[in-house]
């Protein structure tokens, strides 16, 4: 940088920061809603943040890995872990059993895809604290709207998986609704399993 | 705005109106230095984020900004001394810089400047840091103010206002990686450009060294304000402090 030592012998210098931690596209960048209060603002950019309304509760990614892909007995699982309220932890997982990754770059595959989850091939788990239960779908849908590639200095460095969804459905006989879904999310070999 | 261009014309033509007889009238050289504060300018092609969950996109990236100068200017003065109203003729480089990095932390601090996106990727670059510099002429206008009888040191007070003309600007960036090199304008091009007028209102409190009628030194230090956004193309401009030089000649 030109005229580095001009900084430093100012007395009074200005700036805007002051931190240096490290930076990685895997950080997520929660920008709120103004309009859905408590979710995050839907974006394409890969922020790693995902947001519904739970039976009106906000159940939004707070881990730092926000979203797993595990694909096992040609199964492609998404897991999204996050906080159901205040403080309680919550597992949202939507199963796909007609489509099997091979790796994480095979999920631009998914890109303009909406999924009807009352389909056969589709499932939906929710986890509340450490019970996980199979729920059964009333209506609802879950669309990849858009799913891109991440090139940083000309390599590939994950995919970002973004998109809506939405559904009711019944949990313990008790009807549920998860409205105004949304997520942008990253993935790369350290967020992808296939075994 | 204009209310304050308005002020300043009614004070420069009483001044011209003053100097019916002999009064003060000095010619000189200035110099100075601002740092400038400011916010890191908003733009989704910059991610630097770090691990705070609710942080904004540009959170630690650092913004710097500064300003030297160099120019001459006329002095004339009140009567009674009290006052001096000046114009001149002012050379600004602006120097502004975004990034992690710096002297004194990890040189390997990077932040993604997104170049491209289209329906089925998104093209990061790793920035170590962009550098713009600009370079303005412009024209300062002040009312000094002398409240105490001038001696060897008079303390004095000033206000001003600068409008300057951008006449070039130069952008470079570095990369983590330098066979990133031959990308540079794809960032540049990314940015916006700075705007082509800034005006600037400062205050100031001097020392004047020197008798009345002699050559004089003065030396002052305050505030400046920008009056426009859109300064540098990496951080927005708000204010800044620092430190001004003159020697004047009796004429």
């Amino acid at each position: 940088m030109k005229n580095r030592i001009l900084f430093s012998i100012l007395i009074i210098a200005f700036c805007s920061g002051a931190c240096n931690d490290e930076k990685e596209l895997q950080k997520s960048i929660y920008v709120e809603d103004s309009t859905n209060p408590g979710l995050p603002k839907y974006s394409e950019l890969g922020y790693n943040t995902f947001g519904a309304y739970y039976d009106r509760e906000a159940f939004t990614s707070s881990e730092i890995v926000p979203v797993k892909v595990v694909v096992t007995n040609g199964e492609t699982a998404f897991i999204f872990n996050g906080r159901k309220g205040e403080s309680n932890e919550a597992a949202l997982t939507f199963k796909i059993s007609d489509f099997e990754a091979q790796q994480y770059s095979d999920l631009i595959s998914l890109n303009g895809i909406m999924l009807d989850l009352t389909d056969a091939t589709h499932s939906v788990f929710i986890k509340n604290g450490a019970i996980e239960e199979q729920v059964q779908i009333i209506n609802g849908m879950f669309k990849f709207n858009k799913v891109r590639n991440v090139i940083v200095d000309l390599e590939q460095a994950e995919i970002i998986l973004s998109g809506t969804f939405e559904f009711q459905a019944l949990v313990d006989g008790q009807p549920i609704t998860v409205s105004d879904g949304r997520f942008d999310v990253g993935v790369a070999n350290d967020n992808f399993y296939k075994y | 705005m204009k209310k304050i261009l308005t002020t300043f014309c009614i004070c420069l033509v009483s001044s011209v109106s003053w100097a019916q007889d002999e009064r003060l009238r000095l010619i000189g050289l200035e110099t100075g230095i601002d740092a400038i504060g400011g916010a890191v300018v908003e733009c989704d092609c910059i991610r630097g984020e770090t691990a705070t969950y609710y942080g904004d996109v540009t959170k630690n990236l650092k913004g710097m900004m500064y300003k030297m100068y160099g120019g001459a200017k006329v002095e004339l003065h009140s009567r009674n001394n009290r006052f001096g109203l000046s114009a001149g003729l002012r050379f600004t480089r602006m120097n502004s810089s975004l990034g992690k990095s710096n002297e004194w932390d990890n040189p390997s601090d990077f932040f993604y400047f997104m170049t491209n996106q289209t329906e089925t990727s998104i093209e990061y670059l790793k920035v170590k840091e962009i550098n713009q510099t600009s370079d303005y002429l412009g024209i300062p206008l002040s009312l000094a103010w002398f409240p105490f009888k001038q001696k060897i040191f008079t303390l004095y007070f000033r206000g001003g206002l600068e409008f300057s003309y951008r006449l070039r600007t130069e952008t470079s960036v570095s990369f983590v990686d330098n066979a990133m090199d031959s990308n540079s304008d794809e960032v540049i091009d990314k940015l916006n450009d700075p705007q082509t007028m800034v005006s600037i209102i400062s205050t100031s409190a001097g020392v004047k060294i020197g008798r009345g009628s002699k050559t004089a030194f003065k030396i002052e230090i305050g505030p400046s304000f920008f009056l426009n956004q859109g300064t540098s193309s990496l951080v927005e401009a708000t204010a800044g402090f620092g430190t001004q030089l003159n020697i004047q000649i009796p004429f």
